[in-house]
């Protein structure tokens, strides 16, 4: 945290080193995120492109409230909400089959992952995607819930109900016991 | 049943594990870093020219520090000159990387194909730029790399299945010139300054510092793109893009450095077999046969000697080889009758090589029984008219037949290929289909004694297998003899492909930009498609959803 500070103070004041340091020590936790929502590997690397830009372009105005890693995965988490919510306004089909539950990486990627990896896999694309986010922002990025619900906006009631609700629905489909 | 407690940890272990897979990759890294940079850079300046007015009218406001500041930016100027002498990089030119490349010593290098690793080389030069020496790795995943010196018109080649040969090459110039950074600096200067060529030189990137040049050729369908150290001027790497889809590079680690005298003289392991083509005369002579000629006369001879314990003989056939070769690496397939000699078969090569499979009995566990080898027929390197049989015996039919057992069943989606199915072990695969020739998964080459979670196997034949946790989960094929009943395959159309199987697909594109995936999830099939021409380039089946 001590070592974050730092960076974010030398980065403010112009230093282009503390704006390497901060991207090479962050950006596989960066890519993984965005990979994890996003489920598309070429998606993922703008997204995390874009975020980073957006980041070094208004260093020097930034205000940390929370920690730096939280504040850089919540921009990722963001900026892929807004694909995700483009997308979804498309409608295309092709679109559509990529939300729903495809890996991108195709079939053949697909049975890289054990067979306990891919039913955790494709049960986690049957959830609603505020409800994947969540899980995954948490339970892959570390991020606390008040972080999160800072981060999007709402209360971080609705936050953990998504989480309780996320988590449940995951466990009864991973059980076979979803509806159908 | 997993319950609610433990959901977590599921979860928390599924998304370890995909983190675990995720890696960024240079280019990525390079462009972000890059273009974070420029945005720093930029919204820097226009603070600074934000502020710019405030501290202007500041000092403005008083006559004294008007005077003040003209004095001071008149020494600032006076000074500056001198300091942004000093800063401010030299312009680069291509001469200097010519000059500092001029004089080559030794190189050692890395070879690219495909953007993946190949060979390692090592080299010394004399003065007049010839070579003295070198050696070469060839990495080959199943079996560790093949080691390959030169030196004294000798060469060596050491294959880790344990055999060293060492036969007479004269001149090795024009197979190392292909691989000489310093000739291939040289060549692209000349393409250029013969107007074959365009050269455009970039700034240093900010992320690796290293400046990078791109040439087009006009005359051929090639893009070079080599990178330069900035400090020592010398060209750290040069990659070859063929018509957007065929990749050689070659990646300069060393260059004019002492290199250890070990790494030309090395030590083999114990119980290595040495065929010696040097200080003995080996083979048949060729007299009045045509090569097809020479080439069964040899086999026939080698194992009719073989037949009659005559080593002497049957080593001299088999280019040189000590006894312990025929009668402890290859002591099952001793003839004792000989069916038949078959018709050699020329082999695609820079010298005369032919594949002659023959047909004879061998005695194995007490009973007799038929076996149909295939025999090497090269000519003897530094033996003129000679020719000898190799020490490579491709001794099961399946090494040989791979090709005609694999096609005789189709494709059939989210089941198998031929006679490989999904779910089918590694074991069986291996048992069926002999050794493989690469094993690997990303950029890492594994052996067999070395085996990772999950890895692709490939075998000759154009044949290859996604092993997970020991058993086939993925089968590619990438040749046009592999078809589905409906006689589609590689190198039909996409349009073909959609037509037959329907349009309830969807599309990936690859990052590497030459091909799309056309995939059908319900099916278990992924179509590679050359993004160009929109054909299949291979077929991949996995289980279906």
């Amino acid at each position: 945290m001590l070592e974050d500070k730092l960076l974010v103070w030398k980065l403010k004041r112009g230093s282009s080193d503390a704006l390497r340091h901060i991207y090479e020590k962050y950006k596989k936790d960066l890519l993984a995120l965005a990979i994890a929502l996003s489920n598309d590997r070429g998606a993922a690397e703008d997204v995390v492109h874009d975020v980073f830009v957006s980041f070094a372009q208004y260093a020097e105005k930034l205000q940390l409230r929370t920690s730096l890693k939280s504040y850089l995965l919540s921009c990722i988490a963001n900026r892929v909400r807004n694909i995700h919510r483009e997308k979804c306004q498309q409608a295309s089909r092709l679109d559509a089959a990529e939300t729903i539950g495809s890996d991108s990486d195709g079939p053949e990627q697909m049975a890289i992952a054990s067979e306990e990896l891919q039913r955790v896999g494709r049960a986690m694309f049957q959830l609603s995607y505020e409800q994947r986010e969540v899980i995954i922002l948490h339970l892959q990025g570390g991020m606390r819930f008040r972080a999160i619900a800072r981060s999007q906006g709402v209360s971080i009631n609705t936050i953990q109900s998504r989480y309780r609700y996320g988590l449940n629905k995951l466990r009864s489909l991973l059980n076979g016991e979803a509806e159908k | 049943m997993i319950y609610a407690n433990d959901i977590e940890k599921v979860v928390r272990d599924f998304c370890a594990a995909k983190k675990s897979e995720v890696k960024t990759t240079f280019k990525m890294d390079e462009r972000i870093i890059n273009d974070s940079l420029q945005a720093h850079e930029k919204s820097k300046k226009k603070q600074r020219a934000g502020l710019q007015p405030n501290i202007r009218s500041i000092i403005m406001k008083s006559p004294i520090t008007k005077i003040a500041a003209a004095a001071v930016i008149i020494v600032g100027v006076a000074l500056s000159i001198t300091v942004i002498d000093k800063l401010t990089p030299k312009v680069y030119a291509f001469g200097q990387t010519l000059e500092a490349m001029q004089g080559k010593q030794s190189f050692h290098i890395q070879t690219y194909f495909q953007n993946r690793r190949k060979d390692e080389f090592w080299a010394e030069y004399d003065e007049n730029g010839k070579v003295i020496r070198y050696r070469q790795e060839e990495r080959q995943g199943y079996y560790g790399p093949y080691v390959t010196l030169w030196e004294n018109d000798i060469r060596t080649t050491y294959h880790p299945d344990g055999i060293k040969m060492i036969s007479r090459i004269g001149n090795t110039e024009p197979e190392l010139e292909e691989f000489d950074p310093e000739t291939a600096a040289k060549e692209i200067y000349e393409h250029v300054a013969a107007g074959r060529a365009i050269m455009e030189i970039q700034k240093p990137s900010p992320y690796a510092g290293l400046i990078t040049i791109n040439v087009t050729r006009k005359d051929r369908p090639l893009r070079q793109v080599l990178l330069v150290d900035p400090n020592t001027k010398l060209v750290t790497r040069i990659d070859n893009y063929w018509d957007r889809e065929f990749h050689k590079g070659i990646e300069l680690l060393e260059y004019n450095q002492i290199i250890d005298a070990n790494m030309f003289s090395p030590e083999f392991p114990e119980g290595t077999i040495t065929i010696d083509q040097v200080s003995q005369e080996v083979g048949l002579a060729q007299g009045d046969m045509s090569n097809e000629e020479a080439a069964c006369e040899t086999v026939r001879q080698a194992l009719e000697a073989w037949s009659a314990d005559d080593y002497a003989r049957a080593g001299k056939l088999f280019g040189g080889a000590p006894p312990e070769l025929l009668t402890e690496r290859y002591s099952n397939l001793q003839p004792i009758s000989i069916i038949s000699i078959g018709r050699p078969v020329p082999v695609q090569n820079i010298k005369p090589v032919f594949r002659v499979k023959c047909t004879y009995e061998v005695e194995h566990d007490g009973q007799v029984k038929t076996v149909s080898p295939t025999f090497t027929v090269p000519a003897v390197d530094g033996q003129p008219g000679r020719w000898y049989v190799g020490w490579w015996i491709m001794h099961t039919d399946l090494e040989v037949d791979a090709q005609d057992r694999i096609v005789k069943g189709p494709i059939i989606p989210g089941e198998r290929v031929g006679d490989y199915t999904l779910d089918m072990s590694k074991d069986d695969v291996l048992k069926s289909l002999g050794k493989p020739h690469s094993i690997s998964y990303g950029s890492e080459e594994y052996s067999l004694q070395n085996l990772p979670r999950k890895y692709y196997m490939s075998f000759g034949g154009g044949i290859s297998f996604l092993i997970v946790d020991g058993s086939v989960k993925g089968i590619g094929v990438n040749e046009p003899f592999y078809k589905f009943t409906n006689g589609l395959g590689v190198g039909d159309s996409e349009q073909s492909i959609i037509q037959a199987f329907g349009d309830d697909f969807y599309i990936n594109k690859d990052l590497s930009d030459l091909k799309d995936y056309l995939i059908y999830r319900d099916k278990g099939l992924t179509f590679e498609i050359h993004k160009e021409n929109r054909t299949v380039i291979e077929i991949n089946v996995s289980r279906s959803d």
